[in-house]
């Protein structure tokens, strides 16, 4: 290119610094948000792949009632696809230490070490009876679910142990301490030789116990010897026979997959369909599961992942949709100020393409710079903030970004492909025109009557200074359009983004504070007699601290939504004391109240919205196996897991047999004494589990903390992308009218009037732009709703007053920064020279 | 005591190493009522002058005294004021807001002072009541420039800045234009200056200045002004 063309554009990219540099910025905010957002996701689930790769954990899970054997584990080995089997021996104790002066007693769960077995010899025996022992092995040749040392080693002999470093860490334990646990009488005393992380434990939650407060604090690994000497997991019958309480199983080929991939799935599936069939008619049944199904926070970590990267395909268009508008105004202010300029050049004989390459590169330049840097921003800083807070979370090390070069030169590409597109459009005109046309100054657009005027009444009504604003606005039709967009838009994000925090946030409280009003729920023992069950509810009634009891059956179903196959793990619930029931858990709708009938059940909302339920449709379920109807009386307001509620009657009807009770809900009259109750509960045989609600609690806190990352993520992009746009319409208003303003100054308007001739116009553009971006917000509030909302839970519905008015505030706040910002361009124009120019 | 009065003014503009001295020491005065034709060469300096006299821009060196005040003396804010009241600027290119009518031009400038005069009634006297509500692009150049005026006058200043006030305008549009300042002049006992590169109207002032390079070469008051009807051009 001519070399005078190129010292011309350097020198006018230096001379217009803030143009350049807000094309540069829209670019850069549109393509990190676009690159960061979507690259978070998949990164999530590389991180975690390459963690759960590197710690060998295993893909299916094989758990039973009654144990398993060495016959067993060798013929899971020969299944095709099974790459290695694991057995696995755990166990509940209560783990005693010292703190602040006294001492602790909580339930853990025990893990073992890897187990020294002989490889057994196939002679056609029955299974040894007796406890063969369980040493460590040093050098086990498979070592699934391994642990990550963080402090320390893992123990060598029966009187060592490794702690869960989190929970070393809350109970203030020391590598050196000596512990003791106990369970069925058994106690046995270990050192702590260090810390470590377990792949099966993620997150927070660390699981049931059947000892203490049924709430494990944590889990230990001890030689198997130790689990055995005190009683692993198993029923009471199982305990006597020799055996593992689960099996390991790693898939051939899994490894080499991405554990969140159709490929992945469709690999172990094939596998658990062998096993299954392998065991099939066998009468003690076992439960043959995957990762996620297996293993909660795994599954909810998958689920984060991936409403990260719904959210990462909406929004971005509607940053790139902004910073298109944003670059279509810009230039085309440019190419309206180099008119004479472009005609001079026509007039010495440049041609089209040559003078266009001029404001075509100086428009890619901005937006490839803007585009790199939003690249590196997006994949530097976006995601490691993001996992951070997911970091606080979940356990998984360490976090990677996954660079997608396809995305990233997709979204750069988009970007300045739009901005090359823009600059286009507006140049077309002027390159149209006959270089003598151009050399004229434009004519400045007419004065009109604008369509308010001829609404007299109003028109009459309004002072001087408001007919001026509103013609002015009307007169520039397309900035209008463009600024209302542009505020609109940005708006319309922060609304979003705010209303995801409500939406969020709100069910805990509605959850817990308006939904739930019990405290803990306790499941029997299997297999009791009904006197038993009697007696109990007895014992329970008179005691203190409990303020009502429901005995009830829970039981876990599975729902099929015949449209699209999605599976939901549902509970069915059932009561006969429908009073005590409504005062545990409230069933509502917006209709009201919703009783508990006994020619219907009350099925929760997400699935009835998600398979399109209202009051008269049918819901089909498999219960163990069987599948069953029954008809939906009433859809209950409901933000977490999925629920059928019925009578003890209706019940019967369906199932043909009176409902087995094999729970009870308690409300207490003082949550503090929960603890204290559990424990008691837990002594007696009657009762296998406790789980308190807390528990739930803590779950969803989990998720709320993960999102709220993402929302704090989004509401500062918006506010960038309104700031930038605001300052920039604004920048090209004031330019466009310089004229106009320089006579007002002659005149003698003072500084003040001169400005609010611009700033009446702003704010009359920021009213109507937040106006339109509330409303739009909540469209989009709902779309992202709908795309995010995980699994389990439901989202609370609807944006809260209170983010609207945050929104508006911040919306108008940044258009008032805007105009006390621009007070110095417009105080200083100079009015001599504004003058001189022919008009 | 003359009504205006600038002793030895300076005005000097740098731009990077180059110095450009667009008022040399210029002295002279005005008295009141005066219709004063500055006239001068283009870039002698006499924009300059109208711009210091008006107030839209500082003086480097020297003082300038209007109506007994030290305008040269006066604050950007004091300035505003003193433009705000005291003068009315009329331009070769009208400056017009595009946006209002002719009516709601002068009716910008009213509103900001303390006694205007009633913007449809000095739009009468400039002939433009039936034209008061159109825009400036449904006006001809010599009706816009009346607008100008009118809105000038609307302020009811102390005196009337015209710079080249004839240029877009064709002769007998020109003439108009003149007659109307002159009447103006007359009528009203405003102190009217006009800034023109063209002498041949110097025989309508009471006071010709011409200015070159910057310094007041000759003034020239004329007891018996001719009328804007006898001129040629």
């Amino acid at each position: 290119m001519n070399t005078m063309l190129t010292k011309n554009l350097i020198r006018e990219i230096w001379r217009t610094k803030a143009r350049f540099l807000s094309i540069l910025i829209i670019s850069m905010v549109g393509v990190s948000f676009f690159v960061g957002v979507r690259g978070s996701g998949p990164s999530m689930k590389y991180s975690a792949d390459k963690y759960f790769d590197s710690h060998d954990m295993a893909d299916i899970i094989i758990t039973s009632h009654t144990g398993f054997s060495e016959d067993d584990i060798a013929g899971v080995r020969e299944i095709g696809g099974v790459e290695a089997v694991q057995p696995d021996l755990s166990g509940d104790a209560m783990m005693r230490y010292w703190q602040d002066g006294s001492h602790h007693e909580v339930p853990v769960t025990l893990m073992t070490m890897p187990i020294k077995r002989e490889e057994p010899e196939w002679d056609g025996k029955p299974a040894v009876i007796g406890l063969p022992d369980a040493d460590i092995d040093p050098h086990p040749e498979v070592w699934m679910n391994r642990p990550e040392i963080v402090e320390g080693r893992l123990p060598r002999n029966d009187y060592e142990c490794a702690l869960d470093y989190r929970m070393a860490f809350s109970a203030e334990i020391a590598v050196g301490d000596v512990l003791s646990y106990s369970n069925n009488g058994a106690v046995r005393r270990a050192r702590v030789v260090g810390k470590v992380d377990s792949p099966l434990y993620i997150s927070f939650s660390r699981g049931n116990s059947t000892l203490g407060n049924g709430k494990s604090n944590g889990f230990v690994y001890v030689s198997g010897n130790v689990i055995r000497a005190l009683g692993y997991k198993l029923p009471i019958q199982a305990r006597l026979r020799p055996g593992y309480s689960a099996l390991n199983v790693r898939v051939a080929g899994a490894e080499a997959l991405d554990c969140f991939s159709e490929a992945y799935a469709d690999l172990t599936d094939a596998v658990i369909g062998r096993i299954e069939v392998f065991h099939e008619g066998v009468k003690d049944e076992w439960q043959v599961k995957t990762r996620q199904e297996n293993n909660e926070s795994y599954a909810n970590y998958r689920d984060a992942a991936n409403s990260l990267g719904k959210i990462g395909e909406i929004f971005p268009l509607i940053f790139f949709v902004v910073a298109a508008l944003v670059s279509l105004t810009t230039m085309t202010r440019m190419i309206e100020e180099k008119r004479v300029q472009i005609g001079t050049l026509k007039a010495l004989g440049f041609s089209t393409a040559a003078i266009v390459s001029e404001y075509l590169l100086y428009a890619i330049c901005a937006s490839l710079i803007g585009s790199a840097v939003g690249v590196l921003l997006g994949y530097r800083f976006f995601p490691p903030l993001i996992l951070s807070s997911y970091g606080v979370v979940y356990s998984i090390k360490p976090y990677e970004s996954v660079f997608n070069g396809a995305q990233a030169a997709v979204a750069a590409m988009a970007v300045v492909g739009s901005t090359a597109i823009a600059t286009l459009i507006a140049c077309q005109k002027e390159l149209q025109s006959m270089p003598a046309a151009l050399m004229r100054p434009r004519s400045p657009r007419p004065g009109k009557r604008i369509f308010l005027e001829h609404v007299t009444i109003l028109w009459k009504r309004f002072s001087f200074s408001r007919k001026v604003t509103l013609r002015n606005l009307f007169r520039y039709k397309s900035r209008f359009l463009m600024s209302v967009i542009g505020i609109a838009g940005s708006c319309a994000l922060l609304v979003t983004g705010f209303g995801l925090q409500d939406s969020v946030l709100g069910i805990n409280d509605k959850q817990f504070g308006e939904l739930w009003h019990y405290d803990m729920a306790c499941y029997l023992a299997k297999d009791q007699d009904p006197a038993q069950n009697r007696a109990l509810q007895e014992s329970l009634l008179i005691s203190p601290h409990i303020k009502g009891v429901l005995f009830s059956c829970e039981q876990g179903i599975e729902i099929m939504n015949p449209e699209n196959g999605k599976l939901y793990a549902a509970y069915l619930v059932g009561a006969r004391d429908k009073d005590e029931l409504s005062r545990m858990i409230t069933l509502r709708s917006d209709g009201g109240a919703l009783p508990l009938t006994d020619d219907g059940a009350v099925v929760t909302q997400k699935v009835a919205d998600d398979m399109n339920l209202a009051p008269g449709d049918t819901l089909a379920f498999t219960l163990d196996s069987k599948e069953y109807k029954v008809k939906v009386s009433g859809v209950s307001e409901n933000y977490i897991l999925h629920y059928v509620y019925l009578s003890d009657a209706y019940y019967q009807k369906v199932f043909g047999e009176p409902m087995p009770y094999n729970q009870f809900r308690l409300r207490l009259d003082d949550p503090a004494e929960e603890d204290a109750l559990a424990r008691a509960l837990l002594s007696d045989e009657r009762v296998a589990m406790v789980v308190h609600i807390s528990k739930f609690m803590d779950m969803l806190r989990d998720m709320v903390t993960t999102i709220n990352s993402v929302v704090m993520v989004l509401i500062v992009s918006s506010a960038v992308l309104l700031f930038v746009v605001m300052f920039n319409l604004t920048n090209i208003n004031i330019a466009e009218r310089e004229r106009e303003l320089a006579t007002l100054k002659l005149l003698g308007f003072y500084d003040r009037e001169t400005y609010q001739y611009i700033y009446r116009e702003n704010r009359l553009l920021t009213a109507i732009g937040t106006a339109g971006g509330l409303a739009l917000g909540v469209w989009m509030h709902y779309v992202v709703m709908h795309s995010i909302e995980v699994g389990n839970a439901m989202f609370v519905r609807g944006v809260e007053f209170s983010s609207f008015v945050f929104a508006a505030a911040l919306t108008v706040a940044f258009s008032e920064t805007v105009n006390v910002v621009m007070r110095r361009r417009i105080r200083n124009i100079n009015m001599v020279e504004s003058l001189k120019s022919v008009e | 005591m003359a009504f205006i009065e600038l002793d030895e003014v300076q005005k000097t503009y740098r731009m990077g190493e180059i110095l450009i001295r667009a008022l040399d020491r210029i002295s002279f005065t005005v008295e009141k009522g005066e219709f004063v034709v500055i006239a001068g060469p283009s870039g002698a300096g006499k924009t300059t002058v109208l711009n210091i006299i008006g107030g839209m821009d500082t003086c480097d060196g020297g003082r300038m005294v209007v109506d007994g005040d030290l305008v040269s003396a006066y604050a950007p804010r004091r300035l505003t004021k003193y433009r705000r009241h005291d003068i009315g600027f009329v331009f070769q290119f009208y400056n017009l807001v595009h946006n209002l009518t002719a009516l709601e031009n002068v009716e910008l400038a009213s509103q900001i002072c303390d006694n205007p005069l009633d913007p449809a009634t000095i739009l009468g006297e400039m002939g433009l009541s039936d034209r008061k509500n159109n825009f400036p692009a449904q006006l001809s150049g010599g009706e816009q420039q009346r607008v100008a005026i009118a809105r000038a006058l609307a302020k009811n200043p102390k005196l009337m800045l015209c710079d080249e006030p004839t240029g877009a305008l064709d002769y007998v549009t020109g003439k108009q234009i003149l007659k109307l300042l002159q009447q103006t002049c007359t009528n009203r006992g405003m102190t009217v200056i006009v800034i023109t590169h063209n002498l041949a109207i110097a025989p309508v002032a009471d006071r010709l200045i011409r200015i070159k390079s910057g310094k007041a070469t000759e003034i020239k008051t004329n007891p018996h002004p001719a009328k804007v009807e006898s001129i040629e051009w």
